[in-house]
């Protein structure tokens, strides 16, 4: 019978596994993200560096060829683009700073929309828990953000081993772990983030501000009490450079002069920051992503309840 | 026959404030109508069902208890909310489909049903437009679409006319006679208004501040009701009377042409007409004492000592 014809039937067929319906939610978010042209043309330009990069240690590879674009030079003593923990870190910083205005154009869209159209009953009327709800949603964001992190640097990883030989693969295994541990680390903090506020400010460019607010707010207040208090414990409320010393102790840059090497990387606009502990770092990540966690327990119900 | 719904000591406070004080029962019906005044917890009610909210005591939904069982009791309710619910720069068929999709449905058999669904309640035409862009009335329907959707067993519907105009309020009405006449569907319906339960339910809850003040049977109701008579007649009555309570009729004369009589099983109208007939009286008004929803209700909110 042809569809327009039928009543109302019960359904009898088959039921996918829970176990993966959060993915569901997801899929659907994605196809509405990329209907939006300037988050595709801006995702797109996110690629370019790594692109750049890419080429670069290419073309480190392949000398002959760049002689050629430039008739008459000298071919270098020594490697042009040296594939290190700082070449890797250096990436990852600029990757890490356009997934933040990734997060700015998709996160505000993902949960204040639910929750100014009072949505969350008709998820949680289902078989559909809020666990499940934050991971969908969560997916979204860490998916679109690890595909501009780590997922290309990874393939530059991949690229500069294929040139030089399963032995670097080898020998620089540990940048591989690094750049995968980092990029999740970051991609988690930043999501966690942006769903608080999106949950919490339900008008999204409030919530997109919100986002830039928090990153960069806090890194003030913290120089302030460095200067006043002649302390180095403000900058754990300095986001790169919290996250600055997380990457750091991965990609093993813990001595003085790496630090020095890693922090101009990491801070090119010259502030003068003061290094903190790793571990004090590891726990900051833990702390706000706990706190973004708490605070999308505390928005994300089927009812509010009205004191 | 395992009841819809079954209730043992339930109770649900919010910051300490009771909403649900200690309800028990078990209801059976097909349709069920959960009515009471503002703030009674009806809506709290429904959410308990749906386990929204923390509970002491339990609650169990077509045998399946809320607090253990609370994945199962979702694959088989659909839920209706009162309020507008959608997903905002979203078409029908995509919302209604990824509804059904979060139900179970693969997303093949969820697509199909997605459109069968739009095209059943009306919204064929409509499905492929943004669901913020819908009138009243279409929103009203994309949630019973989202809501029925996956064919569920219990359809739960918090105020389904609220805000339709008469023509709206009679096609919603329509569907959910027939999804109650369907198959196994059980329909709990919320409702402010006597007359969508009354044409809708065949058992009543009337709940008032938190409690349970009235249950009934709608449909025995009527058939008692149906033996309940109010008359006005002409002529001499003696004989008649006399004839009517011979054949085990109880009667009450109200005034000389009044009378309210209550027949016995195998007594009906008919022989009254004949007895009329062989007596000569004239029976110039005849009517079931008809005991409505609203007099339940009312009797309810009276019998529970507070205000109406």
């Amino acid at each position: 019978m042809a569809v327009h014809r039928r009543g109302y039937r019960e359904y009898d067929g088959p039921r996918t596994p829970g176990r993966w319906r959060f993915w569901i939610l997801a899929r659907y978010a994605f196809g509405r993200v990329f209907r939006f042209r300037l988050l595709v043309i801006f995702y797109v330009l996110c690629f370019v560096p790594t692109l750049i990069a890419s080429s670069a240690v290419y073309l480190s590879h392949h000398v002959d060829l760049l002689m050629s674009l430039f008739q008459g030079a000298r071919p270098p003593d020594v490697e042009l683009v040296p594939v290190t923990a700082e070449f890797f870190l250096f990436l990852m910083t600029i990757q890490a700073v356009l997934s933040v205005f990734v997060t700015a154009l998709v996160g505000p869209g993902l949960v204040s929309p639910d929750l100014t159209n009072n949505a969350l009953p008709l998820y949680f009327s289902r078989p559909f828990s809020r666990v499940e709800y934050v991971l969908g949603k969560f997916s979204v964001l860490f998916v679109l953000l690890f595909l501009v992190t780590g997922g290309p640097m990874l393939l530059i990883y991949l690229l500069k081993s294929a040139l030089a030989g399963s032995q670097w693969f080898i020998d620089n295994i540990h940048l591989a772990f690094a750049i995968l541990i980092g990029s999740i680390v970051w991609v988690t903090l930043i999501s966690l983030v942006a769903l608080a506020s999106s949950a919490w400010l339900r008008w999204r460019p409030a919530a997109a501000g919100m986002l830039f607010a928090l990153l960069f707010f806090p890194t003030g207040f913290g120089q302030a009490a460095n200067e006043i208090m002649r302390m180095g414990w403000g900058s754990l409320l300095n986001a790169i450079v919290v996250i600055g010393t997380v990457w750091n102790s991965l990609f093993f840059i813990n001595d003085a002069e790496g630090y020095a090497r890693a922090a101009r990387a990491l801070n090119p606009m010259g502030f003068r920051t003061l290094p903190i502990p790793a571990w004090s770092a590891w726990l900051m990540v833990g702390s706000v992503c706990a706190v973004s966690l708490l605070l999308l327990n505390r928005k994300i119900r089927a009812y509010e309840v009205v004191r | 026959m395992i009841p819809a719904i079954e209730l043992d000591h339930l109770s649900v406070s919010f910051n300490g404030r009771p909403i649900l004080k200690d309800l028990t029962g078990a209801f059976s019906g097909r349709a069920i109508g959960l009515l009471g005044p503002n703030g009674a917890g009806k809506s709290t009610l429904i959410q308990t069902l749906l386990g929204f909210h923390a509970t002491r005591g339990s609650a169990r939904v077509l045998g399946m208890d809320v607090r253990t069982q609370i994945r199962e009791i979702r694959h088989a309710i659909g839920y209706m909310p009162e309020n507008d619910s959608f997903i905002t720069r979203m078409t029908g068929i995509r919302l209604v489909r990824m509804m059904a999709e979060l139900a179970g449905l693969p997303p093949a058999d969820a697509l199909e049903r997605a459109h069968e669904t739009l095209f059943h309640l009306g919204l064929g035409e409509a499905r492929y437009r943004d669901v913020g862009t819908y009138s009243l009335g279409m929103k009203q329907m994309a949630k019973l679409a989202v809501a029925v959707v996956h064919g569920p067993r219990m359809l739960i519907l918090d105020e389904p006319t609220n805000g339709l105009d008469a023509h709206g309020r009679k096609q919603m009405l329509e569907i959910i006679r027939e999804i109650r006449d369907s198959r196994n569907t059980h329909i709990i319906l919320c409702s402010h208004l006597l007359r969508d339960v009354e044409e809708c339910c065949d058992e009543v809850v009337i709940l008032k501040d938190g409690l349970i003040v009235s249950q009934c049977n709608l449909e025995s109701e009527r058939r008692t009701n149906r033996k309940f008579i109010q008359m006005e007649t002409r002529g001499e009555t003696h004989a008649f009377l006399t004839n009517v309570e011979q054949i085990g009729c109880e009667l009450a004369v109200n005034g000389n042409r009044r009378l309210k009589m209550i027949l016995p099983e195998t007594v009906e109208v008919r022989d009254l007409y004949r007895i009329a007939s062989e007596t000569g009286v004239q029976i110039r008004r005849l009517d079931y004492k008809r005991d409505s929803l609203q007099d339940i209700f009312l009797k309810a909110m009276e019998g529970s000592n507070g205000r109406p």
